[in-house]
């Protein structure tokens, strides 16, 4: 065995005590430790984003050559030859590292194309290496792009047996893009993916503006953008990360209240998680909470996700408000969690916490110096090029003599080249290449081509140089890059940005525009931009067709700012307060968000009036009507409150629902209508000023089984609907309606007994359309001038026919429609019938 | 000694007649930061109290130490210096007497090999190495031990455990006070003054892959 020991020196081989201090020995073998890990292992290099076992393993595919187009290789064969060739460490944590790049619920955009079962959300692993396959992806290709040609710094790897590079010419910005996580000793790097096109929308606006403020580059990078979708709630924590480096977000689920008409039960459906929430966990937490009765409300929870896509279901109990429901999932479970930004790597050897602005910096300091290097090199290259041709240019000038010479020479090639050298002055390189040169390419296209090569590698040499000497030229080059990769890989943003009210930053960042909200007669709320709005309006959604059954349509609908408050008044008496952009913004098409989503509504509590309110002034009131004939005002004021859980807006008497809810300015008059065909005109002072929570007083007498059915507001030039439910209408104009004492029976407003119970009242100007909606579902659209204008209680003419059976219930006001109305009025010439002599 | 896969050759590289052996696999406990119960309960540690014979914490008896001299013996890279971080607070903290009389020892397995022709020379630091290559005129295959399991028992025993040619440091408190303040920053459960202490002290580091 040729394994003899031989010591080092003689005295070196008598054994050895040296004494060593224990804090020093601590400290020493500390440090050494934790500066690995941090320098390492664990934290990412700013410019490539990647920890250096993943740098590793996507070195060893480029070297395997594992193109995205070549065949897949077991997963085994790159992590034993990256631990052999380049990390020397377990095993499992390589291929951990590669199974964590294919993953399309880890990374934001995969570096690894992985060919068999990589885990899965669920928390399931991976199958073992000698199963599964992998290959570089696109992108992984792009991010090693031009690493031959020395852009580059390399480093002898472990045993000094081959160089392995120290970075990624990455020509995208992987940190940002994928982001990273890491635990070190000491310190921990949290850094979330985001879009492809934000990031280098922002590298762009930096290199176009050096001295971009953090608001202009926000333009760009609006914020994280995780694989698996979610929700991001409010803006301020990633304002702060990208100000400081650490911010804190919170990232909810993405759920939806389905509502079964039928049964009256609701769903909460789970369509997306927050990222790294593992979902079979999550969906044991819930249960494990329900058996614990920590978690009230919820009766069954199934999980239907698929390869079409998540798809957990939540059922609710009958009695439970779905929205509570969901808010108590929010803060007991994964369904909301907070992401905890801190975006630390490894800067010039160093750990050091970086903001998005520093980070973009640096991102294209390294790419100007990859430019700078692959330049140089490609300059290089087309160099020796242009000095070969430039050899061979002049030896065919002086072909007769080249060839005596070679002729000439005794011995072989060497000699030849030798001779070249010493009698015309030609260099190796160049004599090397004439004689190699061959006597076919002495035909004059030939010769032809070798000139104009050559005069195409000078231009290339200028502009190369000129690259070099031009930091105008490089910017500009690293832009460019970066807007092809974004053209190759850029995709659409997964993760909702939603705003929060009260945030304080949040409002600075939503504009000030006008917004028209909608409510429908189902409950679903949308907000439209004003100009949007407008554009689209013809030939939109509305209801420009024939008789439509089961549509949804618009009964609430106003112009409001986006910073506008809007109050939501319950059928329970309880009122509800959003921000105007806080109401998700919708097309024309959509149809908006179930207000459940929005407010916490319990079961049967439905909204039954929508009102914008720009500021709380003193001045104004709101008057508020119930189905029983209970009439409250109250000062607008009274109802400025945040609280998410809503406020009690009155006091109502068992059975009763508050329907009617009315800003007015503290002098106007009001005419409330009663099924049974009774109308009251009062003044509002007529009705005092109550307390919020008080009860109110009562607006008119009512027969038995009589209710209310309309409330408005009297205003000039508008005339007062009278709807039935057989389908009659009427205009009549308020001056028809003389004012009298509240509490009283009213006036009579219409023959009930001859014609039908009235469905509604309301004002309308004669410009204006009319939708009437029926108990079926059929929806028709009139112009509000084509019915006629009589004294009541004259019957007026049929505004809607119905099928058998089925009543008019509702109507709303809405601005006039271009095109033909969807259903023409019937005047039989009967309208006056019925009116008072 | 750290990890199985280097056990077997410290067992067949020892001298039976005054050397045993107790392997630990993996990274232990950070007792600094366990709560007691969790110490007592310890898979990885109890052997090692069960070998020393002592008992830990109030129940520990100097005087029934099995054995003269407690080594120590990781791999000579940064995982090691980690284990030995480890291990030393456990001793510390548990078994401080064994620490201040001198009885734990941290062994010193060579960092590189150095072959000429059939002739091999161990180098236990990067100056010793370049001084060898400088000495033997260079050109000649350098290994790099990344582990003790790289060497098999023969070369165990000649470069780290032979008595009379090993190289041991001896670890000594010089002062209490100060030790034990450096344990409660390095291992304890308060990360910053842990991360002020790196970063004051980074440039003294030296690590490797």
């Amino acid at each position: 065995m040729d394994n003899e020991y031989s010591g080092n020196t003689p005295e070196e081989q008598t054994g050895r005590i040296i004494p060593v201090n224990l804090t020093k020995e601590m400290e020493q073998s500390f440090l050494d430790y934790s500066m690995s890990v941090i320098v390492q292992r664990a934290l990412p290099d700013v410019r490539d984003g990647l920890k250096p076992v993943h740098r590793r393993i996507l070195y060893q595919m480029y070297q395997d050559s594992l193109w995205p187009e070549s065949a897949f290789r077991k997963c085994m064969d790159t992590v034993g030859k990256t631990l052999a060739s380049w990390h020397p460490h377990g095993d499992a944590a390589v291929y951990d590292a590669l199974v964590r790049l294919a993953q399309d619920f880890s990374m934001r955009y995969m570096l690894v194309d992985g060919h068999g079962n990589f885990g899965s959300v669920d928390g399931d692993p991976p199958a073992a290496p000698r199963y599964t396959e992998a290959r570089m992806t696109k992108l992984s290709v792009a991010m090693l792009d031009d690493i031959d040609k020395d852009t580059v710094d390399f480093s002898p790897n472990y045993d000094d047996r081959l160089k392995e590079p120290t970075v990624l010419p990455s020509h995208f910005p992987n940190i940002l893009v994928n982001g990273s996580t890491g635990i070190a000793v000491g310190m921990a790097t949290n850094i979330p993916p985001h879009n492809m096109g934000e990031v280098i929308d922002g590298v762009c606006c930096l290199i176009d503006n050096p001295d971009a403020t953090l608001e202009d580059l926000m333009e760009h990078v609006k914020g994280p953008d995780f694989p698996t979708g979610g929700i991001i709630m409010g803006r301020a924590g990633i304002r702060a990360a990208y100000a400081t480096g650490r911010g804190k977000i919170t990232v909810r689920a993405r759920c939806e209240i389905e509502e079964n008409e039928k049964t009256g039960r609701a769903k909460i459906i789970v369509s997306e998680l927050p990222y790294q929430v593992n979902k079979a966990r999550l969906i044991e937490s819930i249960a494990d909470l329900v058996k614990e009765k920590r978690l009230e409300g919820i009766s069954n929870i199934d999980d239907h996700s698929d390869r079409n896509g998540m798809h957990i279901v939540i059922d609710v109990k009958r009695d439970a408000a779905p929205q509570i429901v969901l808010n108590h999932l929010y803060s007991l479970t994964q369904l909301q969690i907070t992401f905890g930004i801190i975006m630390l790597a490894i800067v010039r050897g160093r750990p050091e916490i970086l903001n998005l602005r520093k980070i973009l910096e640096e991102y294209i300091s390294f790419q100007m110096d990859v430019i700078a290097r692959r330049t140089r090199f490609d300059l290089k290259k087309a160099q020796d090029r242009a000095h070969i041709l430039e050899g061979l240019k002049k030896a065919i000038d002086i072909v007769d003599e080249i060839i005596a010479t070679i002729r000439a020479t005794k011995g072989g090639r060497p000699e030849a080249k030798a001779a070249l050298m010493e009698k015309f002055g030609f260099d190796d390189p160049q004599a090397d290449a004439i004689c190699r040169f061959q006597l076919g390419q002495l035909a004059g296209l030939e010769i032809l081509k070798i000139e104009k090569e050559l005069s195409e590698l000078h231009e290339l040499i200028a502009d190369l140089n000129e690259i070099l000497t031009s930091e105008a030229r490089r910017l500009a080059i690293v832009k460019d890059e970066a807007l092809d990769m974004k053209k190759r890989f850029n995709d659409e943003r997964r993760t909702e940005i939603a705003s929060v009210s009260g945030e304080v930053d949040i409002e600075d960042l939503i504009p000030v525009e006008e917004c028209v909200l909608t409510m429908t007669n189902y409950g679903y709320v949308k907000r439209q931009k004003m100009d949007t709005y407008r554009t689209q309006k013809r030939g939109g959604r509305g209801v420009t067709g024939m008789n439509r059954r089961d549509e949804d349509v618009a009964t609430e609908l106003f112009v409001t700012g986006s910073h506008d408050y809007v109050l939501f008044f319950s059928s329970l008496g309880r009122v509800y307060r959003l921000k105007c952009y806080e109401i998700p913004e919708g097309s024309r098409a959509s149809r908006g968000m179930n207000i459940k989503n929005l407010l916490p509504l319990q079961g049967e509590e439905k909204v039954t009036s929508m009102i914008r309110v720009d500021s709380f002034d003193e001045d104004k009131y709101l008057v508020m009507v119930t189905k029983r004939g209970v009439v409250k005002r109250t000062k607008l004021s009274a109802y400025d409150s945040a609280r998410k859980a809503g406020l009690i807006a009155i006091d109502l008497d068992e059975g009763d629902a508050l329907s009617w809810v009315r800003v007015t300015s503290g002098e106007d008059e009001l005419l409330a209508a009663t099924k049974k065909g009774m109308a009251l005109r009062f003044a509002e002072t007529d009705v005092r000023e109550l307390s919020r929570t008080a009860r109110g007083v009562r607006v008119m007498q009512l027969q038995e089984g009589d209710e209310i059915v309309g409330l408005c507001v009297l205003r000039e030039g508008a005339y007062v609907l009278t709807v039935t439910e057989t389908g009659y209408g009427r205009l009549s104009s308020p001056d028809n309606y003389r004012i009298q004492k509240r509490g009283g029976k009213g006036l009579l407003n219409y023959h009930v007994d001859k014609f039908g119970d009235v469905a509604s009242i309301m004002m309308v100007g004669l410009e204006d359309d009319v939708i009437l909606i029926s108990e079926d579902g059929i929806i028709i659209r009139i112009m509000a001038s084509s019915i006629r204008v009589c004294a009541r209680p004259s019957k007026g003419v049929r505004v809607m026919r119905l099928q058998e059976g089925s009543k008019l219930v509702t109507l709303a006001r809405a601005p006039h429609e271009e095109g033909e109305p969807t259903a023409q009025v019937e005047d039989d010439g009967s309208a006056e019938e019925g009116a008072e002599s | 000694m750290e990890g199985d896969s280097a056990g077997g050759s410290a067992k067949g590289g020892r001298d039976r007649k005054f050397q045993a052996i107790l392997p630990l696999w993996g990274k232990m406990l950070n007792v600094e930061k366990a709560r007691l119960d969790k110490v007592y309960g310890n898979e990885k540690l109890m052997p090692v109290v069960t070998a020393l014979g002592t008992g830990i914490g109030e129940d520990f008896d100097l005087s029934k130490l099995r054995y003269g001299k407690v080594i120590i013996m990781a791999d000579a890279d940064v995982d090691g210096s980690h284990i030995r971080t480890l291990l030393l607070t456990f001793f510390f903290r548990f078994m401080r007497p064994l620490v201040e009389q001198g009885h734990v020892y941290l062994a010193q397995p060579p960092l590189y090999r150095i072959t000429k022709g059939k002739r091999h020379y161990y180098a236990y630091s990067d100056p010793e190495r370049d001084r060898i290559i400088a000495e033997l005129g260079g050109n000649c295959p350098i290994q790099r031990y990344k582990g003790l399991g790289e060497m098999d028992p023969l070369q165990l025993w000649e470069t780290t455990m032979d008595p009379a040619v090993r190289i041991m440091r001896r670890v000594e408190v010089e002062d209490a006070a100060q030790a034990d303040e450096i344990f409660t920053v390095l291992m304890g459960d308060k990360v910053e003054p842990r991360r002020d202490f790196i970063i004051e002290n980074a440039q003294k580091a030296n690590w490797d892959v």
